[in-house]
């Protein structure tokens, strides 16, 4: 009975942990890939002053900082540290008006965000 | 870093020790095969988070939770319905029957006359003619019956009265009185230490000590050779 009693425990913490990383994983990951996404668009959008994108680039990072220590319960570390430096980098690109630098760095972005969110997902392809 | 290894292979060796104790305790001792591939993987999941920092130690709980729970579901499917546990545990193969070697189940199994001698050989017969049957059971061991001829004489065997013995108690174990057998057999350290006055031996002395229950109180000194004192008590069908 004891054994019954300690393998339902470990069965509900485990789905409950399932769910809850599915839950907020996805709400981090994807409001990342719309941020970056938009930012993406804008820096194109202004090649002549990317620095507008400033402020929004800061909230996401303001953002980030503060779910990333939440993140490293179940996420591997790295990539998480790429995120952040990617993140690091594309404001001060932004800050010097670098528009190449920049351009390049929010497409990273956008293809990080995506992939953490393929990586974490439960689907075929992460199965096999 | 050091810090955090040092604390990650703390919180996953005990991990693995709490799974390994849920699991049960045939785990440690005759694995049947499901429970070999569990044991193996156990290892190698709890070495990899436990050295490589970057992974988060769930990625290490989660699989171990995980085969636990497998385990107990197969297991418990074993233990209830008999064509689970063929399934699972396989069947125990005649090697040895009253005609010999079987040759074919020994194939089979993987086994040649080599192992099947080593085999014997560690069950105590030397000689295969010795032997009606031998059994591998489906955790590997080999268990044998020997012909009548070889078998160990018992005290059945000779129509002799033999008194049944019990299991002697633990009273004083490294020294120190194990309180629950001083209590299983209704007695306390008094006892022991006004049984030991007589050989001028101090309480304090005592390493270890147990009694049957036919009042044989054996003692083993920290110096010196251990003492047999027959004492009145028996056991007062306590255990």
């Amino acid at each position: 009975m004891k054994r019954i009693i300690f393998i339902a425990i470990i069965f509900v913490a485990l789905i409950t942990l399932a769910t809850i990383e599915v839950i907020s994983v996805n709400n981090v990951i994807k409001h990342l890939e719309i941020e970056t996404t938009e930012i993406q668009s804008q820096i194109e959008y202004n090649k002549e002053d990317v620095s507008v994108v400033l402020n929004k680039v800061e909230n996401i990072k303001n953002y980030w900082n503060k779910y990333e220590n939440k993140l490293c319960l179940i996420f591997n570390h790295k990539d998480l540290s790429t995120i952040t430096d990617s993140l690091n980098k594309l404001s001060s690109y932004v800050e010097n008006n670098d528009y190449d630098n920049a351009f390049v760095e929010s497409n990273l972005l956008v293809e990080y965000a995506t992939k953490s969110k393929h990586v974490m997902g439960f689907n075929l392809q992460n199965l096999f | 870093m050091t810090f955090t290894l040092i604390v990650r292979s703390i919180l996953i060796y005990f991990l693995v020790f709490i799974f390994l104790r849920i699991m049960g305790k045939r785990q440690i001792g005759e694995m049947q095969p499901f429970e070999l591939v569990i044991t193996l993987i156990f290892a190698d999941l709890a070495t990899i988070p436990m050295s490589d920092t970057a992974l988060p130690l769930v990625h290490g709980i989660i699989p171990i939770a995980t085969l636990a729970i497998i385990h107990f579901i197969l297991t418990t499917l074993s233990m209830n319905s008999l064509f689970f546990r063929k399934l699972i545990n396989g069947k125990p193969v005649i090697v040895i029957n009253p005609d010999g070697v079987d040759y074919d189940n020994l194939s089979k199994l993987n086994m040649n006359f080599n192992d099947l001698m080593e085999n014997l050989r560690g069950c105590g017969y030397f000689n295969i003619e010795e032997v009606l049957y031998a059994i591998v059971q489906t955790n590997g061991t080999l268990t044998v019956l020997p012909r009548a001829p070889y078998a160990p004489i018992t005290a059945n065997n000779l129509k002799i009265d033999v008194e049944q013995s019990s299991l002697p108690i633990i009273l004083i174990s490294e020294g120190k009185a194990v309180k629950e057998n001083f209590k299983l057999a209704k007695l306390n350290i008094n006892f022991v230490n006004e049984k030991i006055k007589d050989y001028n031996i101090k309480p304090d002395d005592v390493i270890f000590a147990q009694i049957n229950n036919k009042g044989k109180l054996y003692v083993q000194p920290k110096k010196g050779k251990f003492i047999l004192i027959e004492t009145n008590y028996n056991g007062d069908g306590n255990w």
